[in-house]
């Protein structure tokens, strides 16, 4: 399922020593498929919008 | 030695919402550790809210998460530079909105820095990624012919993904008489290279009328010797990189512990209580996923069951019927429809005198008999809840109920039992290696 190995750059820090770290992002399409159905289940689970209420001018202006 | 992450599916979700909703956070959960000599599995069930107060020998995993793919080295980098506390620990950047799907990780022990090799979510499908590139975790399917000819009608039944997939599974039977032996055959023809075995009978006579794989040849070997040589250099499948892991030893013998935990799902076809239990057991422990069959035949009047006459007339009232479980990490075999003879299984593990050995009663007192076609209609129940597990058609634990009536007619139940808050068995998911002492706990 691992789709790609994607190397990315080590940025030495202080105190690891010029030591590189073996860090590599990897992506993979079950889980991204998985990621994707929970978002659009989260979507689905947040409450409606209220809609717009309606404005209460008319015209014409009838209040002081 | 490899260091794998190993977490329930519904830990990640949790996960991946928290961070959705503030990707700053750096997540801090206590792991188990399933420990083998050359890899070090982190198990995580639970997602703490605050950082856990854990001393340095608890092992910890660090969850962060970021939108975009080309920060997770940092923040991955970030988080393990702030630990300070020497604690084994494993950080895992993810990937989310945009960059879903991407994942960096890294694990600190006392022997230093070392990549994380595989990250392995226990739910539908079962998907694992790893992160050393193109190497796949299990080798690809070897045979003597092509496998899209030998599967082609599975495959186009399953799709070819979840074929590989399935194929690739390190599958654990334990109990391989009737039902195993059948199990193991079916995997065998499904495709599925790396299977275990454990079972610590040797084969008998009566063994060789229904069991599938042996012959009178094998009578006197060991029950999984005898499958094994039998199934392993199937004309179908040729497998250099996976030779069957054959176990001739009960399930509560340290080498079966070593060989579980190397498995992904278990197939527990045992007939006895103390192997079901411990079964469970282990399964909570180290999340492997668990599919329970059992079968069964009875009559009413416990005299035919020992003494059964010659011809059995349908006025005999009879109760004949399986139950197949497929269970997941969010259950346990004794909260998902129990294990029958609990008693007599806890009665005989916390007797010290029991802890190697299983005792077996005349089968008479236990049931009336055993037939190979209803151990076949479970066993076909049970492949066919794997198949729908693996293509992510099932996320859930299923618990099928067959029932065949007097006038031989079948019927099949799904049953649903409420969960249990408070299950003893549950509250030792993912504990690892530190829960095996807690059996006891369990049951006392």
């Amino acid at each position: 399922m691992t789709r790609a190995e994607t190397p990315m750059p080590i940025v030495e820090r202080d105190g690891m020593d010029g030591q590189e770290l073996p860090i590599v992002v990897v992506h993979d399409t079950q889980v991204e498929q998985l990621m994707r159905q929970w978002e659009a289940e989260r979507e689905a689970a947040k409450p409606p919008q209220p809609a717009p209420r309606p404005t209460l001018r008319r015209e014409p202006y009838a209040y002081d | 030695m490899t260091y794998n992450l190993t977490i329930t599916e519904t830990a990640f979700r949790r996960l991946v919402d928290e961070l959705t909703a503030n990707a700053a956070r750096i997540i801090v959960c206590p792991a188990g550790l399933s420990r083998l000599p050359n890899r070090m599995e982190f198990l995580v069930h639970l997602i703490r809210n605050q950082p856990a107060q854990a001393d340095s020998a608890t092992p910890l995993v660090l969850f962060m998460g970021a939108d975009n793919a080309a920060c997770l080295t940092a923040i991955c980098q970030d988080a393990l530079l702030r630990r300070d506390d020497g604690a084994t620990a494993v950080c895992l950047a993810i990937g989310i909105r945009n960059a879903a799907g991407n994942l960096a990780g890294i694990c600190h022990t006392l022997q230093g820095t070392q990549p994380l090799h595989t990250l392995t979510i226990v739910g539908a499908g079962l998907p694992r990624m790893s992160w050393r590139g193109s190497e796949v975790v299990n080798p690809p399917l070897t045979t003597h012919y092509s496998p899209t000819d030998l599967w082609s009608r599975t495959i186009g039944a399953l799709g070819e993904v979840t074929w590989q997939q399935l194929t690739s599974l390190h599958i654990g039977i334990i109990g391989c008489g009737r039902t195993g032996s059948l199990i193991a055959t079916a995997l065998t023809h499904l495709g599925v290279q790396h299977l275990t075995l454990i079972d610590p009978d040797t084969l008998e006579p009566h063994n060789l009328g229904e069991m599938d794989a042996v012959t009178d040849a094998d009578l006197g070997k060991p029950k999984v010797e005898a499958i094994s040589a039998y199934l392993h250099p199937h004309p179908f499948t040729l497998s250099p990189f996976h030779p069957f892991t054959t176990v001739p030893d009960s399930i509560l013998s340290l080498s079966s512990l070593v060989a579980i935990k190397r498995t992904d799902i278990l197939f527990c076809c045992v007939d006895n209580a103390v192997a079901r239990l411990a079964t469970a057991f282990l399964a909570k422990l180290y999340l492997k996923i668990i599919l329970d069959i059992g079968t069964g035949i009875f009559f009413n009047d416990q005299f035919l069951m020992t003494n059964p006459p010659v011809t059995l007339s349908p006025s005999h009232r009879r109760s004949m019927g399986a139950d197949i479980r497929l269970v997941l990490p969010d259950r346990c075999l004794l909260c998902f429809g129990g294990i029958a003879d609990l008693e007599q299984a806890r009665a005989e593990l916390l007797d010290s005198h029991h802890t190697s050995s299983i005792t077996h009663p005349d089968w008479r007192q236990q049931r009336a008999g055993s037939l190979r076609s209803l151990n076949t209609v479970a066993v076909g129940f049970a492949l066919r809840l794997l198949e729908d597990f693996i293509g992510g058609r099932i996320r859930e634990s299923v618990w099928l109920h067959l029932e065949i009536d007097d006038a031989g007619i079948p019927t099949l139940e799904r049953r649903t039992p409420p969960a249990n808050p408070h299950c003893p068995l549950c509250a030792l998911t993912a504990h690892g290696d530190e829960g095996i002492g807690a059996l006891r706990a369990v049951l006392g």
